[in-house]
């Protein structure tokens, strides 16, 4: 068998994914766990002095602490099944991943294990996530330089 | 019908009576300043929805909830109406804000209709507005 006709036999094999479903199973899911991040922002804001500005970053911290206890107890893995890119996107997929990696290197070691494989997945996103808000922070100080748009 | 489909439908419900919030324009004025005037700015401007407006002491305080669109340039309308009741009450400590935080505190003031506790709440809002972290 060539490498052509494996390709095309390959091709024939797979199975097509149903793009149309995970959008719409991504979209619900997303939109759900966005629902939950906004009640925990509302908590916020009623019960303690935040405003709607220095709520997100309780949010945050929460939602993350939500994905971290629901990922140790297996659950967020079912969840993330079914939802696909609507568990990975919200970032309840960040806390997902930093566990997940944790829990997979346990048996290494808490040094070289735990803590050298648990930013293995998440430290691109710090990484890119850090890197794309200094692009956009320099791109909104020139357009405010030159008086395009104001704070 | 099943137990889960009366949870369904029991949810549902709830969630769109959160769309029904209907508060319209509140003022409640305790000085000897015209309080009309700021209550017209406030319902003519077409992007804001709800208001609710106190005016106690030397101090003016407006909690803006704006239009759904609108909320991308809500800063931008509270820093406007905050300037136009600048022009109209010199003198006074201002502060507007379009942040659902001072929308609800200020509702909640009015509601609880207690005098002596306004100074102490208000100064504590604007102080809440100020804060950048």
């Amino acid at each position: 068998m060539d490498e052509k006709k494996y390709q095309q036999l390959e091709q024939q094999l797979t199975p097509k994914p149903a793009y149309l479903k995970n959008c719409l199973a991504a979209f619900i899911t997303g939109g759900f766990v966005c629902l939950i991040g906004q009640f925990v922002a509302l908590f916020y804001i009623t019960f303690f002095d935040f405003t709607e500005r220095t709520a997100s970053n309780p949010t945050v911290a929460t939602m993350i602490f939500f994905a971290m206890l629901l990922t140790g107890f297996g659950v967020y893995k079912k969840f993330a099944q079914f939802a696909g890119a609507g568990s990975a996107v919200p970032i309840t997929g960040f806390g997902n991943a930093v566990v997940s990696s944790a829990i997979e290197h346990r048996s290494e070691g808490y040094v070289l294990g735990v803590g050298g494989n648990m930013f293995k997945l998440a430290g691109s996103v710090i990484l890119y996530g850090v890197f794309s808000a200094f692009a956009v922070a320099l791109i909104k100080s020139i357009l405010v330089a030159l008086g395009v748009i104001s704070w | 019908m099943g137990i889960r489909n009366w949870l369904i439908l029991g949810i549902i419900i709830c969630l769109l009576t959160g769309c029904s919030s209907k508060v319209g324009f509140k003022t409640v004025n305790t000085t000897e300043e015209d309080g009309k005037q700021a209550e017209a700015i406030l319902e003519d401007d077409p992007r804001i929805k709800n208001a609710v407006l106190l005016i106690h002491d030397d101090r003016l305080i407006a909690g803006l909830r704006v239009n759904t669109f609108d909320r991308f340039r809500k800063r931008t309308i509270a820093k406007e109406v905050g300037d136009q009741f600048k022009e109209l009450y010199p003198g006074m400590d201002i502060t507007v804000s379009a942040d659902s935080k001072v929308f609800l505190e200020t509702n909640k003031l009015i509601e609880q209709q207690n005098k002596d506790n306004y100074t102490k709440k208000m100064k504590k809002l604007s102080k809440l507005v100020k804060e950048e972290t």
